[in-house]
């Protein structure tokens, strides 16, 4: 097991760049996703940690060896694709020994090693068959049982629940987070998924456009998103955001919206007076309030979740959401006040998207 | 009557008159070859004859040198079939899984070279033969069948070869394979198949030329077999149709049931994106 | 901008023998031809000196030359045209499903595993004036009460040759469009049909316009194909009675094999030539368009 380091990468194809400068530092034993939407570079910086993907600039390393021209078959790397990759006129037997075959080990370590994943992955009553007369939840745990053998430094996931039902792809998340926790294998999982990202990672790296946004714990990226981007990234629903400008009157500063609503903000805040201002507010951190707190808010749709119901409504000309876990029965076309806690509010720079 | 009875009554009917049309000749073609040679020239000419003259294959293939012919034809079609697969696996593996600059510009050359008949350039081939001393050389046409066919042998083959996904290599690169081991126990396995069928149209066009063989093959002994039952037909007076058709039933009956056989896996390259 | 792809010769030397091949086998043809028909050649192929464009002129002089033109035209238009026209619907048919569809493929497709010279040797026997099974069977029939001598008069030689040709080009023709059916979404199929469309509008408003790109790779081809197609006039009329079915290719080849008049000969050839890279840069470009279509989709697929 190793950290790996990533420093300085860029990535271009032809003249076209598609990473900028990414530096991430993976310590030993750690889960870290590289997260972000479809085209931000994450599948494309993992190949190039696989080795797939040649490194335009910057530096690689596994531990303490640079790797930018080391063949992928000698990175000493285990790796799941999104559509596993399983090799189609072998058995789930050989699909799991190819590696061990192709490193000479004996018969009889190979099929220890077999046994001993298709035991964890519950694989064993499988063996024989050919890829295609498994499921598709059975297909993935071949791919991880191909990864599991190898004993390698690294696992490399790209996108690997990504063709798995709803259900299936829950349960999956679970297993492979228990698997880390029992094998300790330095992990590094890409997805496109926010929920699968803030449930599996030690560490999440927020990627858009070639660039990291931001990295951090789970709970630090929600808590203190850095920027507009990776609030609204992070979370679900996302967060709501108002336009607006700051102000103060003599109950404390607050963000004026376009019609004048008022929204307190905290008095600690450092932003400046007449600041122009994104207003962010999660929903479930806005409450019902009555009497003079909070801002006015009118119901346009009522969508029951189950465990809370999702109320939307237009304050200020825009649409935003938030989380009630009463069962009141509110109406369309109600009127009611909604309310943030201060300390729970986001400021965000309009102009730069910067955290305040 | 289920509705898709009535809809196979109703296809049948649109597709008989073709269908006959189709087979008739066939029909000739047997009835003729199994005929005795007075009943060839009867009036009115009818289509049945006094009895089955097994015999006349056995006379065609002494009379019409067809041993002879068959293997010219065998070593010709095999021959081409073998250079052009193996020089279109390497091309086809490149245009389907690189990326490099000029690939637009090779795929649009190969288009014209498939364009480019052989009967335009027969003239031009004839010469160019002449000048590398193979004129009347059965080698003369192996050349020329691998260049005409590699168009569509790298075209089929690319297509085929992208339908395996790039992944399984990548996957056993990372498992610890070289190139060449993941080409060797990964692609190419999986590939066969669509070499066995390239290979086989292949066979089945370099079996089927014509004018390139009769152009370039000038004796007669070394005559492949469309241009030796053409020769039986083809300024005589007394042309043994009886033999000839005999001929052109060993000729065809063999490569018509492996192409039936096949067309399917046509049907489907069209379908994967051949006419891109 | 900088760029930083190193510029990968792997797959340049993996396509480098099929280039080359080709290129001496069909390129070098090209240049050899250009050469000889600027030049005065003896019968033997010997070169008796630069002569410029009299070559050319001369052809274009040659009734015949003019009358195999035409007949080209005729010829390329009538099978193509005539092709097409069958195959769409056999397609249609071949598509969906049906009992014994199998067989229908097997037989429709079975005249593009026989050579055409086998097929014209066929047809040459099969239209035997005297003994010709085709007078026997039209004749058991009551259809006619004489036998015809279907090659010895060329318009009639002529018509036949046609549709010969038409023959043994649907089986390539109805699999292009068997591709393209098979191709075509499903949905809009069932969107249509929810929507009231009676099967011929399906064809006219789903079918029709979706098949449009293999309807015209379908024409350039076979337009390409049945252009440069001897085998069928040859075998069977030999482009007789008196030239009176020969098309530019017999003609070429009459003049370039069995009158020795190479230097004409080549000037058709590199004439037929240039009409084909016509066709050719059409289809090039047709396909081009097309590719640039499905790259657009599967930007937006990713998207």
């Amino acid at each position: 097991m190793a950290s790996v380091t990533i420093s300085g990468v860029e990535k271009w194809f032809g003249t076209l760049q598609i990473l900028h400068g990414i530096d991430i530092d993976i310590e030993d034993q750690e889960f870290v996703v590289l997260v972000g939407p479809s085209g931000c570079g994450k599948s494309t910086l993992l190949r190039m940690i696989a080795g797939l993907e040649s490194i335009s600039d910057g530096e690689i390393s596994i531990g303490t060896r640079m790797i930018n021209d080391v063949p992928a078959r000698d990175r000493d790397i285990a790796m799941v694709f999104q559509n596993y990759a399983l090799y189609p006129h072998m058995s789930v037997f050989d699909n799991i020994g190819f590696s061990l075959k192709l490193r000479k080990r004996s018969k009889q370590e190979i099929s220890e090693k077999i046994n001993e994943a298709a035991e964890i992955l519950d694989l064993t009553p499988y063996l024989e068959r050919s890829p295609r007369q498994l499921s598709g939840g059975q297909r993935q745990r071949v791919a991880m049982g191909r990864a599991l053998v190898r004993d390698a430094q690294v696992f490399l996931f790209d996108e690997p629940l990504s063709n798995l039902d709803a259900k299936l792809r829950v349960v999956m998340r679970t297993e492979i987070k228990a698997l880390h926790q029992r094998l300790k294998t330095t992990s590094v999982y890409v997805t496109h998924d926010q929920i699968e990202a803030m449930t599996m990672a030690d560490r999440i790296v927020v990627m858009n456009k070639g660039r990291v946004e931001q990295t951090g714990t789970p709970m630090d990226l929600y808590d203190f998103p850095a920027n507009l981007f990776v609030a609204d990234f992070i979370g679900s629903p996302s967060m709501n955001f108002i336009e607006g400008i700051v102000a103060a009157d003599n109950e404390g500063p607050f963000v004026m919206a376009k019609d004048r609503t008022r929204l307190a903000i905290s008095r600690e805040s450092s932003a400046a007076l007449g600041q122009k201002v994104v207003y962010g507010a999660r929903p479930e951190h806005l409450v019902l309030a009555s009497g003079n707190e909070g801002f006015d808010a009118t119901i346009e749709v009522i969508e029951p979740t189950g465990p809370n119901i999702q109320i939307f409504a237009d304050v200020a000309g825009q649409r935003i959401c938030a989380l009630s876990t009463e069962r009141r029965t509110h109406k369309p076309g109600q009127r009611i006040r909604l309310h943030c806690p201060e300390t729970s509010v986001h400021l965000f720079d309009a102009s730069s998207g910067a955290r305040i | 009557m289920t509705p898709k009875l009535k809809k196979s009554l109703l296809y049948w009917l649109l597709l008989s008159p073709l269908c006959v049309v189709i087979l008739l000749p066939f029909g000739i073609m047997f009835v003729t070859a199994l005929r005795p040679r007075d009943e060839l020239f009867v009036y009115p000419p009818t289509w049945t004859f006094s009895e089955f003259r097994w015999e006349n294959f056995a006379e065609m293939w002494v009379k019409t040198n067809f041993g002879g012919a068959l293997l010219n034809s065998l070593y010709v079609s095999l021959t081409s079939t073998i250079i052009a697969i193996v020089l279109s696996i390497p091309a086809a593996y490149a245009l389907s899984r690189y990326r490099f600059s000029g690939k637009g510009l090779y795929r649009n050359f190969l288009l014209m070279t498939q364009m480019m008949s052989p009967i335009v350039l027969v003239l031009g081939l004839f010469r160019l033969m002449v000048h590398l001393n193979l004129v009347n050389s059965l080698n003369s046409l192996v050349v020329t069948y691998v260049a005409f066919n590699m168009a569509f042998t790298i075209w089929m083959l690319q297509s085929y070869f992208n339908t395996i996904p790039r992944e399984l290599e990548e996957a056993s690169w990372i498992d610890g394979a070289t190139s060449f081991t993941s080409l060797v126990k990964i692609f190419l396995p999986l590939a066969v198949p669509a070499m066995v069928v390239t290979a086989i149209f292949t066979f089945i066009n370099s079996w089927n030329e014509f004018v390139l063989a009769l152009t370039l093959i000038r004796s007669q002994n070394d005559y492949t077999l469309p241009v030796q039952i053409f020769s039986q037909v083809a300024g005589r007076y007394q042309v043994e149709w009886h033999h000839v058709m005999a001929a052109t039933v060993l000729a065809t009956v063999p490569v018509a049931i492996v192409f039936s056989w096949l067309q399917r896996y046509l049907i489907r390259g069209m379908a994967l994106g051949a006419v891109k | 901008m900088k760029s930083r792809t190193r510029i990968p010769t792997t797959p340049l030397l993996m396509i480098l023998p099929s280039f080359l091949l080709a290129m001496s086998i069909i390129g070098y043809p090209i240049l050899d031809l250009a050469w000889t028909s600027m030049q005065e050649v003896s019968r033997f192929g010997k070169m008796m000196g630069f002569v410029g464009l009299v070559n050319f002129a001369e052809v274009f002089r040659d009734p015949l030359f003019y009358s195999s033109l035409v007949r080209t035209v005729i010829w390329t238009v009538a099978v193509v045209g005539g092709t097409l026209i069958i195959s769409l619907p056999i397609a249609i048919m071949l598509n969906d499903d049906f009992y014994g569809r199998g067989l229908a493929r097997v037989i429709v497709m079975l005249p593009w595993a026989i050579s055409l010279t086998m097929t014209a040797v066929l047809w040459r026997w099969s239209l035997n004036g005297r003994a010709g099974l085709i007078n026997a069977t039209l004749m058991d029939f009551h259809i006619i009460t004489e036998p015809i001598e279907w090659l010895a008069t060329a318009p009639l030689a002529f018509t036949v040759e046609i549709l010969v040709g038409i023959l043994v080009s649907i089986p390539f023709t109805t699999t292009i469009f068997l591709g393209g059916l098979s191709s075509l979404p499903q949905d809009s199929y069932e969107a249509a049909v929810v929507d009231g469309a009676k099967p011929w509008e399906l064809f006219r408003y789903i079918t029709l316009p979706l098949m449009k790109p293999f309807i015209n790779i379908a024409i350039v081809l076979n337009v390409i194909y049945v252009f440069n197609s001897l085998p069928i006039i040859w075998v069977m009329t030999e482009g007789g009675p008196a030239n009176g079915t020969d098309i530019l290719v017999t003609y070429l080849y009459k003049l370039a094999f069995r009158f020795g008049q190479l230097g004409k000969a080549s000037a058709i050839s590199l004439i037929m030539f240039s009409v084909l890279f016509v066709f050719t840069i059409a289809y090039v470009l047709m396909v081009m368009r097309q590719e640039h279509d499905s790259a657009d989709e599967e930007v937006k697929h990713d998207a």
